[in-house]
């Protein structure tokens, strides 16, 4: 309301200023005697300029006459209007850079706090559990027993066609969503614009597209196949040499993945890359017993020899390098690259600000946490068994063949298996 | 001599306030161009730290089941957490609120404090005295944290280097009136950006006391918090750098919390932050410089956020002098440099987040209306000028006269939980 009046008051204020206001003469005497001797001197000055028969008028006449013609100062509340004018434009620039602020003040458009999900909880299944909430919430799914076609509200209407169970031939395009009530399979080059839920096992042939995927039961994806999206599982998936794993695989089994694929996030209990000829038998590492448990802090490069047996944490500010068959129980941070040589154990964390390599046939029962690249070399193992580690690389990840990952596995940037 | 003193004085305060001014928009850059570290927050992992969670209270009955409520729902297993609200002297409901969850809840175990003296750090040191958990978490009577804090902020602790963590504050009440605004913008700079951008370039991020914890083993070497330091965050941040511990700072780790809602309340705070962070900057000025854990920038920056609270109590001072050097007569040496000092001043000290990161901060994080709202902070800086050095002056005091320190509460103004 305020806002509203005060700028109708600065509107007004300019526009009836100048006219509006009262006369020098009519409002101050101050203002007569100031005024008066002015136009005295300016008709003296004409007579003591101007020539009998002189037809040119002088600079001088020109600018005397424009003072002698000049409309009187007016004042306002007794001070003369130009300054007030000069006070009120000085006001004007200075209120101007507050106005969209006053709008935005008293007619708020974004008043309310930043948007916090309370309820926000990290699922590495959250793609594959919201779409069967949607369809739960939408046709429920859960009761479905006969094929038939039904429509889906999601932002706009959706056809759901539920089948008994499906073959998609070869080069096939599918436009609507498929729920499927038992097995599937798709022939080669076909492409799924919308999203599949299978409930029995899955066979996605090769070179297929798939927007999205849920299964059920065991799948499998077929050679140099695009997911755009995500493939969500609940039991067994694997997936064939080539494919593009799209934002997220996940599965709360085993996960295979083969060689050159490439993916930003999967997790699986294992996720296991393909077989490949294993590096030479590992002997056994001796564990001494572990009593320092304090935290080495190192500002040089750090080199490890051979077999190393180590129980400090260590923060270093250059690079680390365990050399071959090390064994570590300890946390390991370096703000460059960490070096792990072939056979060697690490019972902790990897936290590199650089670049992490393990390589052949290293065992990592902790997180590896990299701002840059991880490459992960033949045979390693992260994780154990009946846990959950991760793998974390803001740059890429290089995985080989062999490799055994119990849980999670994700990157900013390109993820490879080799 | 005299104006010799004042005119060098000038010189300084220029110098200052450049030094800031630069400070602040390389952060500013960096969090628009620059390179983005992770987090660690992707992390999967299923070994999980034992956590204690302390909430102190001093009459919180308004706010007390609304934070012990948004716990209780946390992700977090509970048989590796522990809630321990603190309540310290109060003479409302509180207790009998405690009392109530804990006979509904095993894992919350009140502290009912009715001795010694009252405030946050002597709280703090009572309580880590009988938890169990290896990683302290503290939290404010009056934040609401989400489902996922316990967990993304326990995560980081895998980390050997990190000492303590710090997530992101948002302001929950922030449509209330142009002082919530304000302080919801300010709040912005202040992580969105400045946080964010010290994590990104590994300088030194703050504990900021809330939404945050640390290992209790550091506390237990440091000798626990001083009673004689109200602002126990601040202390604690430096103990850790200068030990050779970091802060880990999660931008995504979010919790509302209840700003003040009135100029009244916002200048005891502010004042008592003044008070807390000068006292810190007076003990730990030196072992920052000599600490032979901080690299050169970190040093820099230290100093820098040690003397953040000085700044106001030296621009102050500035603008006195050069008011001293005007009716001195020695104004015309200032024609040059005064437009320096308003600009760079006003450019740097939007009240500790200048204007241009507020603006980048709003602008990342989506609110564009609220930006409009920029030119109000010169309110609060000079709000902020003035209280801060009070702050910065009762710190001095305390020094001088070793008098004790009374902690003063932040009161609360909680309608509901929406």
């Amino acid at each position: 309301m305020s806002v509203k009046y005060f700028l109708i008051l600065v509107a007004a204020i300019f526009l009836f200023a100048p006219t509006g206001g009262v006369s020098a003469q009519e409002s101050s005497p101050r203002g007569k005697a100031t005024m008066a001797p002015v136009k005295q001197e300016a008709s003296t000055v004409i007579s003591d300029v101007e020539q009998p028969g002189d037809t040119t008028k002088t600079t001088q006449e020109v600018s005397t006459k424009e003072t002698t013609n000049a409309p009187d100062r007016t004042y306002l509340l007794g001070v003369p209007q130009y300054i007030l004018i000069t006070l009120l434009v000085l006001m004007a620039f200075i209120l101007i850079p507050f106005l969209p602020g006053f709008i935005e003040l008293f007619r708020p458009k974004d008043e309310k706090p930043l948007a916090l999900n309370m309820n926000f909880s990290k699922d590495y299944k959250y793609f594959g559990k919201s779409f069967q909430k949607i369809l739960e919430d939408g046709l429920g799914t859960k009761h479905i027993t006969e094929p038939g076609e039904y429509t889906l509200m999601l932002s706009k209407p959706e056809k759901v066609r539920v089948v008994e169970r499906g073959r998609v031939s070869d080069q096939k395009t599918i436009d609507e969503i498929l729920y499927v009530l038992a097995d599937f399979t798709s022939g080669s080059d076909a492409e799924f614009r919308k999203e599949i839920y299978v409930r029995g096992s899955c066979k996605i042939g090769d070179r297929n597209t798939l927007r999205a995927l849920y299964c059920e039961g065991d799948l499998v994806i077929g050679e140099g196949t695009a997911v755009i999206r995500w493939v969500d599982g609940d039991r067994d998936i694997e997936i064939k040499e080539g494919c593009r794993l799209g934002v997220s695989v996940a599965s709360t089994k085993r996960l295979a993945v083969a060689r050159h694929c490439s993916f930003s996030r999967m997790f699986g209990l294992p996720i296991l890359t393909y077989k490949a000829k294993l590096p030479e038998i590992l002997s056994e590492i001796r564990v001494k017993n572990i009593s320092d448990t304090t935290m080495v802090i190192s500002k040089e490069e750090i080199i490890l020899p051979p077999r190393t047996n180590i129980s400090n944490d260590i923060v270093t500010h250059q690079r680390i390098v365990f050399r071959g068959k090390s064994f570590a129980k300890a946390n390991i941070k370096s703000y460059r690259d960490i070096i792990i040589e072939e056979g060697s154990r690490i019972e902790g964390n990897l936290f590199s600000e650089r670049n992490v390599v393990i390589e052949a046939g290293c065992t990592i029962t902790g997180n590896i946490f990299s701002q840059g690249q991880v490459k992960i070399g033949n045979a390693v193992q992260v994780g154990q068994e009946g846990k959950i580690k991760s793998v974390i690389a803001k740059k890429g990840v290089l995985v080989e063949g062999n490799v055994t990952i119990y849980g999670y596995i994700m990157t900013e940037g390109e993820g490879k298996v080799l | 001599m005299a104006v010799l003193i004042l005119k060098i004085y000038i010189g300084f305060v220029v110098f200052v306030m450049a030094v800031y001014f630069t400070r602040h928009f390389i952060f500013s850059m960096n969090r628009i161009y620059g390179e983005q570290r992770f987090y660690y927050q992707d992390i999967f992992d299923s070994d999980l730290p034992f956590l204690s969670v302390l909430i102190p209270m001093h009459n919180e009955e308004k706010v007390a089941s609304h934070i012990l409520d948004a716990l209780t729902n946390a992700d977090y297993p509970k048989d590796r957490l522990e809630l321990i609200p603190i309540d310290d002297h109060s003479s409302d409901g509180t207790w009998r609120i405690l009392d109530e969850y804990a006979a509904r809840y095993p894992f919350i175990k009140p502290l009912h404090r009715t001795t010694g003296d009252r405030g946050k750090q002597n709280a703090l040191n009572d309580a880590i005295r009988v938890t169990a958990g290896e990683i302290i978490l503290v939290f404010d009577a009056d934040y609401l944290p989400p489902r996922c804090v316990l967990r993304d902020l326990a995560v980081c602790f895998n980390d050997p280097e990190v000492g303590a963590a710090m997530g992101r504050v948002v302001p929950v009440n922030t449509s209330q009136n142009l002082l919530t605004r304000i302080l919801d913008l300010e709040r912005s700079g202040g992580y969105q950006v400045d946080q964010q951008a010290r994590h990104n370039l590994r300088l030194v991020a703050q504990y900021g006391g809330t939404v945050g914890g640390f290992r209790k083993k550091l506390l237990h070497a440091c000798g626990g918090f001083d009673p004689k330091i109200i602002t126990e965050d601040t202390e604690l941040t430096f103990k850790l750098y200068v030990n050779g511990w970091k802060v880990a700072y999660a931008n995504r780790v979010e919790c509302y919390e209840e700003v003040p809602e009135n100029w009244v309340t916002r200048s005891r705070q502010i004042r008592r932050w003044a008070r807390g962070h000068t006292q810190v900057m007076f003990r730990y000025f030196i072992p920052v410089i000599r600490s032979k854990f901080l690299s050169a920038r970190e040093k820099i920056d230290g100093i820098l956020l040690l003397s953040v609270y000085a700044v106001p109590a030296i621009l102050f001072l500035g603008i006195a002098d050069s008011v001293a050097l005007f009716f001195l007569g020695e104004i015309n040496l200032l024609t040059g440099v005064l437009p320096i000092i308003l600009t760079v001043t006003c450019n740097t000290f939007g009240n500790f987040a200048p204007f241009y990161q507020i603006g980048i901060a709003s602008f990342l994080d989506g609110s564009r209306q609220r930006i409009l709202l920029l030119p109000f902070l010169v309110f609060n800086f000079l709000f902020s000028l003035w209280y801060t050095t009070q702050g910065f002056l009762d710190a001095v005091f305390d020094i001088i006269s070793t008098r004790r320190v009374i902690w003063h509460k932040t009161k609360r103004f909680r309608r509901s939980t929406t």
